[in-house]
């Protein structure tokens, strides 16, 4: 198959072990909040907007705190290879925060998170982070870059002959559907919300990583192409056949994409199932509440439908 | 006026070239300078706060007071005007660059670090080419300021246009007094408008 992972095969150790990993936030201690002090400190953690909703959540709720408090307490978690896991959980549930420490965007303050059987505390952070992919919500695309340019710029930076990043740009583009020649010399800004969310789908998948990190990709666009996303997104899935962690506050997206669903709430992991047992056997109170938020939605659309199509006789 | 160029032309063009000459010296050590300080104000928000608020104190002293305070140190000449001019070129260009380059919007400096780029890899191949407008602002605004405030570097026999200035003001030579003042108002906005042609360009 022409987009499969390199080393494919199923491995005996999961591809992501988390052990006991927690990371606490200090009021006090701006670096790991990557709060920006200053005159205009507030005004920059708003700056950062959607996509660093957990840092600023995170400092909402530390400045509330008099010592601080545990964005992700204590979690352990086995992640085998070939998953694709849906993190589920409501702002400031650390689910973020558990994203950037496996690609060590945040160090845990304790624990340790296992790539495939290798502590990641002892690798290099650039190496690390090129043997995975990663997506944000607003797709962070290289404005001064064409789409080319923004695929091929880890492949670029690994000195990959010209014509072999044109190759895989072409074969990429093929890949999240978009038509190559149409859309390899475009810029960012002259594509829509969610073509731009599929660039940064290519991007992340250009040196074929084993491991995908998937911060809400598909946060920012409408129900439609959020739909369409989530199919090429399963597809993308089948044909790499890597491993996928998914992060998203969206229940009917985590139940929909994950195979195993991860939910998590104060920094602790609730329950890690199956969709159909978590929806059968609620481990916990509040997953059970969850479900039945996402029930009583489903009911209201049902009972619509309903009275619809009775007011049309 | 006319009959004093023709007269003298050594007089006014020796100085005006004086003048680019401390212009260009004084914005290269500048940008060099500052470009480090800002390397380590990136590394470090408190001592880049602390660093900005220093130089504002420098920024505000008269410059003729700076002259003095460092013509026991250095002694009269170019020199000395460099080092002020320098001084003075520090606050501009430092929050220039820095505000130039946090203003990058975080989601893209984030997904550059996230998909496995060096910080410094991140510093030129994003953050510099998104920032470039600002950071070439900085540059005209410290060039356009030098120009200005190095004309009274001739009070400290630097040389430069404000030798003409000053000689005719002494000798009361309207003559003089024009080329000095004309000249150096003019290269001062013409300066300006290349430089932000240039800049509209990039």
């Amino acid at each position: 198959m022409n987009h499969s992972f390199e080393n494919e095969g199923l491995c005996a150790v999961p591809a992501i072990e988390y052990r006991n990993v927690y990371k606490r936030f200090d009021r006090t201690d701006g670096k790991s909040l990557r709060v920006r002090r200053g005159r205009k400190g507030e005004d920059k953690i708003k700056k950062q907007g959607e996509n660093s909703f957990a840092n600023a959540e995170a400092s909402a709720g530390a400045l509330k705190e008099e010592s601080g408090f545990f964005a992700v307490n204590k979690l352990s978690a086995e992640i085998r290879d070939g998953e694709l896991i849906t993190i589920l959980g409501s702002s400031g549930c650390g689910k973020t925060t558990l994203l950037k420490m496996t690609n060590r965007l945040y160090e845990p303050d304790g624990g340790s998170i296992l790539l495939f059987g290798e502590d990641i505390q002892k690798q290099d952070p650039v190496q690390l982070r090129r043997k995975m992919g990663y997506v944000i919500q607003q797709a962070g695309l290289f404005p001064h870059m064409t789409v080319e340019d923004n695929i091929s710029v880890i492949p670029r930076l690994l000195r990959w002959e010209p014509a072999r990043c044109r190759d895989r740009v072409t074969e990429l583009l093929a890949l999240v559907g978009l038509e190559p020649e149409q859309y390899r010399n475009r810029y960012p800004s002259q594509l829509s919300g969610g073509q731009q969310q599929r660039i940064g789908l290519a991007r992340a998948l250009a040196t074929k990583p084993r491991v995908m990190l998937l911060d809400e990709p598909f946060g920012a666009v409408d129900a439609i192409t959020r739909l369409n996303l989530q199919n090429e997104l399963l597809r993308i899935h089948r044909e790499t056949g890597g491993t996928f962690l998914f992060v998203t506050h969206d229940i009917h997206e985590a139940f929909r994409l994950g195979n195993r669903v991860m939910i998590m709430n104060g920094g602790k992991l609730l329950q890690m199932d199956t969709p159909e047992t978590i929806v059968r056997k609620p481990a916990d109170p509040f997953v059970e509440t969850l479900i039945r938020s996402a029930m009583d939605q489903e009911r209201f659309w049902n009972s619509s439908i309903t009275f619809a199509r009775e007011s049309d006789k | 006026m006319i009959k004093f160029m023709t007269r003298h032309p050594e007089k006014i063009y020796i100085p005006l070239l004086e003048h680019i000459e401390l212009v260009f010296l004084t914005l290269i050590i500048s940008v060099v300078i500052a470009s480090v300080l800002t390397l380590i104000c990136l590394q470090n928000e408190r001592l880049s706060l602390w660093l900005q608020q220093l130089l504002g104190v420098v920024y505000s002293i008269p410059s003729l007071a700076l002259f003095a305070i460092l013509i026991p140190v250095t002694g009269l000449g170019r020199t000395t005007a460099v080092i002020a001019l320098t001084a003075y070129n520090q606050y501009l260009l430092l929050r220039n660059f820095t505000t130039g380059l946090n203003e990058v919007d975080p989601a893209v400096t984030d997904a550059a670090k996230g998909i496995g780029m060096t910080w410094l890899q991140v510093l030129t191949k994003v953050q510099i080419p998104l920032a470039k407008r600002a950071l070439f602002a900085g540059i005209r605004l410290a060039v356009v300021s030098t120009i200005g405030i190095g004309t009274i570097a001739a009070s400290i026999n630097a040389g430069g246009l404000g030798t003409l200035l000053f000689d005719g003001l002494r000798t009361m030579n309207m003559a003089r007094i024009l080329w000095g003042s004309m000249l150096s108002a003019g290269l001062a906005i013409v300066t300006n408008a290349l430089l932000k042609a240039a800049e509209e360009r990039l």
